[in-house]
């Protein structure tokens, strides 16, 4: 792609640079939660897709769709919501 | 420098970064469509940072608005993608944004790859000091460059609650 200077791309991510580093903070800090012992989501949803936003969880359930619905049910933005599956059995990635 | 995180129970490493398709972002749309904030598996084996389903999803878009087909190759064999320009940003607490101008590769959806994490490629990393400490159980990266590179004025809009969010089922 041809290269953005600085403020092309200040203009395509629209909003101030310390306001996309706060978005991303609260990201960061919603993923914590994936991380946390206390309590640990396979203990408390197993087998489940969760959505985390602004560091509290928004919705579980059984299938992807059913939680996007949830999300938007919530007011969380799927787009700013960590979504991962919750599995309780062990896996090996070799990527 | 800035921190990623290790998984709970696998210890994977993760950074977290906002990924934005120019083509496709529509703006007056809330939240705007075409950006998603992601969380990546730091993979040194992985040519190409690559977004997979489950985060593909989330950012509004459908498969028919890519067009750019492509072919990848990885010990499940053979997958399907498509390559889209892209902004992937990180934010360097207390410094700036770096940003990175690229084509990024979007997995074609199937069952087997839902539940994988979207990966962050050498096509990154081989622009940072990557630091995976086993033994702290910490991953940080020192970013040597980046495309653009915008920094923090302090200054930090009031970030108000959105309207309808949900209360915290719980919290740690």
């Amino acid at each position: 792609m041809a290269k953005l200077s600085d403020q092309e791309v200040r203009d395509l991510l629209g909003g101030s640079p310390d306001d996309i580093g706060a978005e991303l903070a609260s990201f960061t800090d919603s993923c914590e939660v994936l991380s946390s012992d206390r309590p640990r989501l396979i203990d408390t949803h197993p087998m489940e897709w969760v959505g985390v936003f602004r560091g509290h969880i928004a919705g579980a359930a059984a299938d992807f769709e059913s939680l996007m619905s949830q999300l938007k049910t919530a007011g969380a933005p799927p787009a700013q919501t960590i979504v991962r599956f919750i599995d309780n059995t062990e896996k090996t990635f070799i990527l | 420098m800035f921190h990623g995180r290790l998984g709970n129970t696998s210890k994977n490493p993760y950074f977290q970064g906002r990924v934005l398709f120019p083509r496709l972002k529509i703006a007056i749309k809330i939240p705007p469509i075409g950006e998603a904030d992601v969380s990546f598996l730091a993979d040194t084996g992985a040519d190409r940072t690559l977004i997979m389903p489950s985060d593909f999803f989330r950012f509004g878009i459908t498969l028919a608005q890519l067009t750019r087909k492509t072919s990848m190759n990885g010990v499940g064999g053979q997958g399907d993608g498509f390559l889209e320009e892209a902004l992937v940003t990180f934010s360097e607490p207390g410094a700036g944004l770096h940003v990175y101008q690229m084509d990024l590769v979007i997995a074609a959806p199937n069952q087997a790859i839902m539940q994988c994490p979207s990966l962050l490629g050498r096509d990154i990393m081989n622009r940072w000091c990557l630091t995976v400490d086993g033994p702290r159980q910490t991953v940080s990266a020192k970013i040597a460059s980046s495309d653009n590179f915008l920094k923090f004025t302090g200054k930090v809009k009031e970030n108000a609650p959105l309207v309808g969010v949900a209360p915290p089922l719980y919290r740690d």
